[in-house]
């Protein structure tokens, strides 16, 4: 057991995890550049709800943000281990952090993928409220 | 020869590419901290119009934009250093980490002014428009 911990952090799965924090970095890179493209200086640096509906109704849109969320979380995630390896050396302590760091990643990807795919019923649930309201049926109840 | 290995590694410490891995890891650790916080907020989408624009009102006042400034610059370092030392992993950049570290300071320098002279304009703009500086919860 504490033979296969100190590998996991140096030999096995040390260089596949390396690689892959270079290349979700590179991802990072491209998506970052986007993402601030789109939501800092290319609306006018406010962030609307109808802006971002409109842009998450885009499948493409849809899947960068997904790659992004992915990637982030991923490299986030691997950071964090690496950090837990540098400094943490008491093997329960070093698998408790390890273990909640991905816990967290994995929260934060379901709630991020969620938010990204459920998106686009909620808009629609608002425009059919828009509609409702236009009409003059009032308060709609959900 | 104990204290001469003791003294030359305390030396190496303060060279240019420890203050860059140094820097590398407390800005990444302070982008985890960020994520998690900016996944939570943008989460609000699914409670539809009116609570989403409640919360971004919060996060998009004047002290969040002057905070934004700060967040663009770990994004900013973090970035440009992890491409140095992708540069210097896969493209044998070793020998010329250092001025690489400095032409990419000097780049990083500009769009860090020119993206945080956005960010702190619109907070001025704001400001001008009776916006709190502090955001309050009830907004």
């Amino acid at each position: 057991m504490l033979s296969m911990l100190k590998r996991s952090g140096t030999k096995s799965g040390g260089s596949t995890a390396w690689i892959w924090q270079r290349i979700t970095g590179l991802v990072l890179v491209v998506t970052l550049f986007l993402h601030y493209l789109f939501l800092h200086f290319l609306n006018g640096g406010t962030v609307t709800w109808e802006e971002v509906t409109q842009r998450l109704s885009s499948p493409l849109f849809k899947m960068i943000d997904l790659t992004f969320l992915v990637a982030a979380l991923f490299h986030a995630g691997q950071g964090l281990v690496i950090n837990i390896h540098d400094y943490v050396h008491r093997p329960g302590w070093r698998v408790t952090l390890v273990t909640l760091a991905w816990l967290l990643m994995l929260t934060l990807l379901i709630t991020g993928t969620v938010t990204i795919v459920t998106l686009e019923p909620a808009y629609i649930d608002q425009l059919q409220l828009g509609a409702a309201q236009a009409v003059g049926a009032g308060g709609v109840a959900r | 020869m104990g204290s001469l290995r003791t003294r030359g590694f305390s030396h190496y410490r303060w060279q240019t590419g420890q203050v860059a891995w140094l820097l590398h890891r407390i800005t990444g650790l302070a982008l985890v901290l960020y994520i998690t916080m900016h996944i939570w907020v943008v989460s609000s989408l699914q409670l539809g119009e009116g609570p989403f624009e409640a919360t971004m009102a919060f996060v998009q006042s004047p002290l969040f934009r002057f905070l934004e400034v700060g967040l663009f610059f770990c994004v900013i370092y973090h970035a440009l250093n992890g491409l140095r030392v992708i540069a210097i992993d896969f493209l044998g950049a070793t020998e010329k980490h250092v001025p690489i570290f400095w032409v990419l300071v000097v780049v990083g320098g500009v769009l860090w002014v020119i993206g945080g002279a956005d960010m702190i304009t619109h907070a001025i703009e704001q400001m001008n428009h009776g916006d709190p500086f502090f955001p309050s919860l009830g907004g």
